[in-house]
């Protein structure tokens, strides 16, 4: 049915299944109290107005004709009977010695229940009551008794947009419909697209879950992600223009070593629109050591953040530093030059940092190594060890070109021949190099459980809710799941374990009216004058 | 409705053009209408304004972002305020769910037995299992949990929590027996005063094929273990005999299945070729009965009327296999 004008009105309030806030404040001020009886409202009068609200709440999508239907009068109610109570006793002591006069025992079967009772210990009371309250006085017996007017309703109960709502799947039994009919909800397995499907005893049903977390979720706002985009293409663009500066760089020198050059494009013979990927990659214009001192710039700034975060605890981020782990996230792909939109698991990726971070020191050991022999080379002045010099320095561009391959021990013995001669300065000089753009062990595993607990709950612009994911305000008012529903929340599906039932002093079926009100609706359908 | 005042005819014309003038001077004033001089205001009536005062008072803001289980009503557990027959009841926390797949599917405890030991229905533990067994399919695959949704959910419920080895309280009556429709009425049986009128009596009194509540529990071979109990046995070796005989008993309904399946795939005859797989049955076709609409035929006869297309007939299905 079409959604009436005015659905949440505070001057003609109704209650509505729906988590809206308007709906909780009309709650609050106890909007579908049933009247004062004074003047005098006839029995039909009274039964019209109590079925006007009730049917306002208890499915007003569906056209009265049909609700009508499905009215049922008979109402079902369960007693809790302990096996305790029935092995000690066969039921005749409730009746012995009734004829001579004797009261009867106190044994029932209530009194063996180790269910835990209701609670009736009250928060706060808002108001004083109003004395000679009628209403009040007629309520006051009800918990005592098994109040099956309150279900007059059950039957909507079965239906599986109601079913969905109930389950805390969507925020209205509206929601809850749409869902269904958009084929978001499966009923065992299978998709059903009927809202009034009346589900059976032992029936799973399955929600989407990015249709729960869309329903439940705090709303995205317009323009939610602009400054993130922003953030996102600034740094598109500075990474491209870095590298089209090393690029024209070594364009300007490699004139001069023509042979490395050359060498280079037989390497990796490369079109140039491909250049503009990634800096990571190989490019045929570049000598291997402005390629390192590109990726080191890359390194560093991408961990220049990284660093930051890693003093927080990864278990409760903020929404900025999730923000900050986004922008990382698509820094490290750009990085590792994996396409934009690739879905990346954290693991991989930080897997990947660590292979090119193990590698990027490799390189920037033998580079270190060229440097302190050029060094050594000026202080001794030694004429003729310096073609020799040459050709080792030939030699370790030779290694440089096929890094991965390098067998182990021959990079051990090149780190220590490299390091015998270090001067102070250069050892402070390689350890903050090496401080700006790697990270130590620890500090990877750090930021490999700040992933994993990012991904958990991450920011995602694509989304069509706020992320990180946030429940709507003013949700828990209304988050209950009544008993006749076993839900799972992590995979959003729920069992219908059996039909609602009336107990002493409780009913399954959530109405927001008083026992009053349900009684005179019941007697509307019932029929009877 | 007063008539409105026109330029040409009115003695105040030269006071308005003054006026206009005035204002198309101060071209910066943002006001859209020339004669007014206060910003025009937002309309909000009085409801809407106490609505946002309680919403953003000390109340309403602790609805917006509560830190657990937070109702409206006056009693804790009371989400309508009108309604105290209604109460959010706490339901099972992670922990619990997952004791009880680990019990059942790891254990291999039987269900009956495991609801009665932790106070749950046999319908919930039969539930838990079949949804923990999806939520676990769904981690082998590598499908994404809603766990942030999860996590705000529980945070929001209140929660009954189960822990082994202590004593807990039970989340739910294990032996909850629905009240019958002919046992409603009110039933007047003159007895007499030196005979044993027990549940059994009673239930014949309503009606000759009523079934005493003994008979009409879900858990029959517990009410056996405490009868057990109260003539002197053992409290151990009458729950070891409740364990074995709800073993037997989900044992038996295992092979009878397994039974079932093993018939049904004698009775078939599978055809594979590339594209398709056929299954054979042998079908006897006076199965249908004599006017061709018995429940047990196969198919529908020719000619007879089948009117699951017929306006006016519900389309919607009343059970999913």
């Amino acid at each position: 049915m079409r959604k009436p004008y005015r659905f949440y009105s505070l001057s003609r309030p109704k209650l509505r299944q729906s988590w809206n806030k308007y709906n909780l404040y009309n709650l609050y001020r106890q909007t579908g109290r049933e009247p004062q009886i004074r003047g005098t409202p006839t029995f039909f009068q009274q039964k019209w107005a109590a079925k006007a609200k009730t049917r306002s709440y208890h499915g007003e999508h569906i056209p009265e004709k049909k609700w009508v239907r499905l009215f049922s009068r008979r109402l079902l109610s369960a007693v809790d009977m302990p096996p305790e109570y029935l092995a000690a006793h066969d039921g005749s002591e409730q009746a012995a010695g009734r004829g001579s006069g004797l009261t009867t025992s106190t044994v029932s079967a209530e009194s063996f229940s180790k269910v835990p009772r209701l609670s009736t210990q009250e928060r706060s009371r808002r108001r004083t009551p109003v004395f000679g309250d009628v209403n009040k006085l007629l309520s006051d017996q009800f918990n005592n008794m098994t109040p099956y007017m309150q279900m007059t309703f059950a039957p909507l109960e079965r239906r599986l947009d109601t079913a969905v709502f109930r389950a805390l799947f969507a925020s209205s039994v509206r929601q809850a419909r749409q869902f269904v009919i958009h084929g978001a909800v499966t009923v065992n397995g299978k998709k059903m697209v009927h809202p009034s499907y009346q589900l059976n005893p032992g029936d799973m049903f399955q929600v989407d879950v990015e249709k729960v977390m869309y329903g439940t979720g705090v709303q995205k706002p317009a323009q939610a992600h602009q400054r993130l985009r922003e953030n996102l293409e600034a740094r598109q663009k500075k990474a491209e223009q870095a590298y089209q500066n090393a690029i024209k760089k070594a364009a300007s020198s490699a004139e001069k070593p023509a042979e490395s050059a050359a060498e280079a494009e037989a390497e990796g013979d490369k079109p140039e629109a491909n250049a503009e990927a990634a800096e990571g990659e190989t490019a045929a214009s570049l000598t291997p050591e402005a390629e390192w001192q590109l990726k080191n710039k890359a390194l560093k700034a991408l961990l220049k953040d990284v660093k930051k975060l890693l003093k927080n605890n990864p278990k409760d981020l903020t929404a900025k530093e999730k923000k900050q782990l986004r922008l990382f996230r698509a820094d490290a792909k750009r990085f590792l030059s994996h396409p934009e939109k690739s879905e990346a698991d954290p693991a991989e990726l930080i897997d990947e940092l660590q292979l090119q971070m193990k590698s990027h020191e490799l390189l920037r050991e033998s580079f270190e190594k060229l440097d302190l022999k050029e060094s050594q080379e000026h202080d001794q002045a030694e004429a003729a060890a310096e073609a020799e010099a040459e050709g080792a320095q030939a030699a370790a561009k030779e290694e440089t070109k096929a890094q991965h391959k390098q067998p182990e021990v021959n990079r051990e013995r090149q780190i220590e021949k490299g390091l015998e001669g270090l001067s102070e300065e250069q050892k402070t000089k390689a350890k903050r190099i090496m401080g700006d753009a790697s990270l130590s062990r620890e500090e990877m595993r750090k930021l490999a459980q700040m992933l994993r607990y990012d991904e958990e709950n991450p920011i995602d612009d694509s989304k069509p809710y706020a992320t990180p994911w946030r429940p709507r305000p003013y949700m828990s008012a209304f988050a209950f799941i009544p008993r006749y529903l076993e839900v799972n929340p992590n995979i959003c599906a729920a069992v219908y374990l059996r039909h609602p039932v009336a107990r002493k002093g409780m009913a399954e079926v959530p109405t927001p009216f008083s026992y009053l009100t349900s009684q005179l609706t019941h007697n509307w359908y019932l029929e009877r004058g | 409705m007063a008539p409105r005042l026109s330029a040409t005819c009115s003695p105040l014309a030269p006071v308005v053009d003054a006026c206009l003038v005035q204002s198309c001077k101060s071209q910066s004033v943002p006001f859209a209408r020339t004669f007014s001089s206060t910003p025009c205001r937002q309309k909000m009536s009085r409801a809407r304004q106490q609505m946002f005062q309680w919403l953003n008072g000390r109340e309403g803001s602790e609805f917006a972002e509560p830190r657990g289980p937070k109702y409206l009503g006056p009693l804790q557990d009371q989400p309508f305020p009108l309604n105290p027959l209604f109460r959010s009841q706490p339901v099972l926390d992670e922990h619990t769910r997952e004791l009880i797949w680990d019990k059942v599917m790891k254990r291999g405890e039987s269900l009956k037995a495991v609801s009665a030991e932790m106070g749950v229905d046999v319908r919930r533990v039969a539930a838990v299992v079949r949804l923990k067994e999806v939520e676990k399919q769904w981690q082998r695959e590598g499908k994404k949990l809603a766990t942030p949704y999860a996590k705000a959910v529980m945070n929001m419920l209140p929660k009954t929590s189960y822990r082994e080895g202590e004593k807990n309280l039970p989340h739910e009556p294990v032996n909850e027996i629905h009240v019958h429709k002919l046992t409603m009425q009110q039933l007047f049986v003159p007895v007499s005063e030196s005979r044993h009128f027990t549940r059994e009596d009673a239930a014949k009194a309503f009606h000759d094929s009523m079934l005493s509540v003994d008979a009409r529990s879900p858990q029959p071979e517990l009410i056996k273990m405490e009868r057990e109990i109260l003539n002197g046995k053992s409290r151990q070796e009458s729950l070891a005999k409740f364990k074995e005989a709800t073993q037997n008993e989900e044992d038996r309904v295992a092979r009878r299945i397994a039974g079932e399946q093993r018939r049904e795939e004698e009775a078939t005859t599978r055809v594979k070729t590339d594209r398709y797989e056929f299954r054979f049955k042998e079908i006897n076709a006076d199965d249908v009965g004599y006017n061709g609409r018995s429940r047990k035929g196969t198919g529908w006869r020719y000619g007879a009327p089948f009117d699951d297309r017929k306006r006016g007939l519900v389309k919607i299905p009343t059970s999913v296999p």
